[in-house]
């Protein structure tokens, strides 16, 4: 009998054991397993993809211009350390990163990529957090610009092909239906441009990505606030060439454990980005 | 706020861009004016199977975005299994862009160069090759250098471009760095005045490729030269200087011509009195217009002919078909009992030869044009050795003595031997070259 219980109890120690052994696999960085884990990436050097005029996610180090920093290139470095492969980063202006992985000149685009159904057909996705959306004012807001709603009848400025200028025209509908003027809206082709047109008084109000704008108020701080905030839909993450299966496995497992052992989050807070966005870590292939 | 300007105008990271920026301007312009003289080349052939391929080509580089075919080599191509890089990417894109353009400017250059001069190189028996090379090129690079100039000054600022395929030039850099402290007026200004130093090199290197073939101004003949002789000297870039008039070995002052001419001439006892020249019912017409017809004549060695007639006769065709640069209807013509450029068929007619320029050269025929046709950009002693070096490949030293005692039979030798002849013509009044010198020079 009390063999029996004995070899219960093994049983189910041994049981508990090998129960999630994902979850042991999990918790730690292994550079060193490369060749047993994804021996397809033995040897490679992989193209990171980031385009350095989006700060605080990607940009040039003040104090050493050849060095690139920001929240996605401090997370690109730590994810492939502990993956234990090397990387390239090839630097280019946004429109042409995601067209480049595609064809194959680049592996990952890590530049503050939204995940849409649409883009997953070209590209695998690894996303772990929440884009927002920050309207930027004047100091002072002399608009008395709160919400989006308060848009109708300003100059507002958006990137060019943004989700924010869809945001535009979508209220300047509602406003009309309401009987106010719809928002005068201006379209900037590059961040500095559209920060530019705000000081100068040629637009009330600044809207685009939460974490680059709060860098922007940073650098002014005098001149710019905030006005509002809005969570969207999209989940944001790099964007992972579909010819190599074991990196975007790799990345995947990687980005995990960073963010299980709070690094992503310091590194949110490093670059003024709200640590309130993190999400779990999904992979998207469709 | 200036410091602030200097450091950045002497920034490693501007400056790196800066190079990267000429390192991709100057590469694909070497490739780009290669192309671009085969392609004018080829639009100026007659085969239009020659023709229409260039042409095409030409239109669609021009007619499409450069950015666009930028990302058509760096992403669309891999499709294909050609994947560059970013560097030969940008090198060759600008380079098959620029050619379409350089192309243009090059066929208007040469389009700009008087036809007689292509003429008068063809009677001296000159392969079209020598010709493009030696007499139409130097002559149409008046007309061709400030176009290259901008495409040059253009490819330069153009570059930035290429940031969408990964290139990290000046532009790009300037904006990433602006897009980080949202200095945009002090890092813009700076990358503007390296802009400006880059294009300023490219815009003096113009100033002194047009100097070397602006074949209007007179080479000075004392070197004192102007204020850029001297700051090229300063820098060590003095241009070479040119040979010192040459001394002939003595000649007797008053040298008649024709005694010159016989003295360099053999005289064969034995074909003394062959006839040269014959046409036997030579016939000619342009279109519907019959110029010549049944032309028989007889040209004795050492005879003097004269052929008189009203204007629009054919007279100068006859003579042009003499030495083949008119083609021949029906009929022959031999010269020194040969055909100049023809042969006969099984079937008794006279075709053309494939080798004009060998038949003329050849038959060696001296010919003076109605306007003289003198290879403008030539001095005088150039002019009459070209042929006899380019053509019959006489040992250049040996034609360069022949042509002083030619030229020693008239009193101004040094100033035809160092001043061309299109800044002779320039002068009006008191030029030394007026017809009759010129007669005698062709």
């Amino acid at each position: 009998m009390r063999g029996f219980i004995i070899g219960l109890a093994v049983a189910i120690l041994c049981g508990i054991g090998t129960a999630n052994p994902a979850a042991a696999a999990a918790d730690k960085c292994d550079p060193s397993a490369l060749a047993t884990k994804y021996p397809s990436l033995v040897g490679k050097t992989i193209r990171v993809a980031e385009d350095p005029q989006g700060p605080p996610y990607a940009f040039r180090d003040p104090e050493d211009f050849d060095h690139l920093i920001g929240f996605d290139t401090d997370t690109a470095r730590a994810t492939f350390a502990c993956i234990g492969v090397p990387i390239e980063f090839k630097t280019g202006s946004w429109s042409g990163l995601l067209p480049s992985v595609i064809a194959g000149q680049s592996d990952v685009m890590w530049s503050n990529l939204y995940y849409t159904p649409e883009r997953a057909k070209q590209v695998d996705f690894v996303t772990w957090t929440l884009a927002a959306t920050r309207g930027m004012v004047r100091k002072g807001n002399p608009k008395h610009i709160h919400s989006l709603d308060d848009a109708c009848g300003v100059r507002a400025a958006a990137g060019l092909g943004t989700v924010e200028e869809a945001m535009f025209r979508g209220i300047g509908q509602k406003c009309v239906a309401a009987g106010k003027p719809a928002p005068q809206i201006v379209t900037y082709p590059d961040r500095p441009t559209g920060v530019r047109l705000l000081l100068n008084d040629r637009a009330d109000l600044m809207m685009g990505d939460a974490g680059g704008n709060a860098y922007i108020i940073k650098q002014y701080p005098n001149d710019l606030e905030s006005g509002f905030t809005i969570l969207t839909n999209f989940k944001v993450g790099p964007g992972i060439t579909k010819s190599l299966p074991q990196l975007r496995q790799a990345i995947f497992e990687a980005m995990r454990i960073i963010q299980a052992d709070g690094a992503q989050k310091a590194a949110m807070e490093k670059y003024g980005i709200d640590p309130a966005l993190q999400r779990p870590v999904e992979m998207h292939t469709q | 706020m200036s410091s602030d300007f200097v450091h950045y105008l002497i920034s490693r990271f501007l400056l790196q861009g800066a190079l990267l920026a000429i390192e991709i301007a100057v590469i694909s312009m070497a490739l780009g004016l290669t192309l671009g003289l085969v392609l004018a080349l080829l639009r100026l052939s007659r085969p239009a199977a020659v023709r229409g391929p260039a042409w095409c080509y030409i239109w669609f580089m021009r007619g499409t975005p450069l950015l666009l075919q930028l990302v058509f080599l760096f992403d669309v191509l891999p499709v294909v299994g050609i994947k560059l890089d970013t560097f030969s990417t940008a090198v060759i894109g600008f380079a098959l862009n620029e050619a379409a353009f350089s192309a243009e400017i090059i066929r208007g250059g040469i389009l700009s160069v008087n036809r007689s001069q292509a003429i008068a190189a063809a009677a001296l028996g000159m392969p079209g090759g020598l010709t493009m090379r030696r007499i139409i090129l130097p002559q149409a690079m008046r007309a061709i250098l400030p176009g290259i100039s901008n495409q040059a000054i253009s490819m330069i600022k153009s570059t930035s471009i290429a940031s969408v395929i990964m290139v990290n030039e000046l532009t790009f850099r300037a904006e990433q760095i602006v897009g980080q402290n949202f200095k945009f007026f002090t890092v813009f200004t700076a990358a503007a005045v390296i802009y400006l130093a880059m294009t300023s090199c490219v815009a003096i290197g113009q100033i002194a490729a047009e100097r070397h073939f602006d074949s209007l101004r007179d080479v000075p003949r004392n070197n004192a030269g102007g204020r850029f002789d001297i700051i090229a000297a300063r820098l060590g870039l003095r241009k070479p200087t040119r040979t010192p008039v040459e001394r002939a070995p003595a000649v007797r002052p008053k040298e008649r011509l024709p005694a010159l001419i016989g003295d360099l001439c053999t005289d064969d006892a034995e074909t003394a009195m062959r006839p040269v020249v014959v046409c036997r019912n030579v016939e000619k017409a342009y279109g519907a217009r019959q110029v010549l017809k049944g032309i028989d004549l007889t040209v004795g060695r050492g005879e003097v002919v004269v052929i008189m007639g009203p204007s629009g006769s054919g007279k100068s065709t006859l003579l042009r078909m003499v030495n083949h640069l008119e083609p021949l209807d029906r009929g022959e013509i031999t010269v020194d009992g040969r055909y100049v450029g023809y042969k006969r068929t099984a079937g008794g007619e006279l075709t053309p030869r494939s080798n004009l320029a060998q038949a003329r050269a050849k038959a060696r025929i001296g010919m003076v044009f109605q306007h003289f046709n003198l290879f403008e950009h030539m001095t005088a002693l150039e002019n009459l050795i070209e042929a006899p070096i380019r053509v019959y490949h006489q040992p250049p030293e040996e034609a360069r003595a022949i042509g002083l005692r030619l030229l020693g039979a008239s009193a101004s030798r040094d100033i035809l031997t160092t001043c061309r002849i299109a800044c002779r013509v320039a002068n009006s009044s008191g030029s030394r070259l007026h017809g009759r010198w010129r007669c005698r020079r062709a």
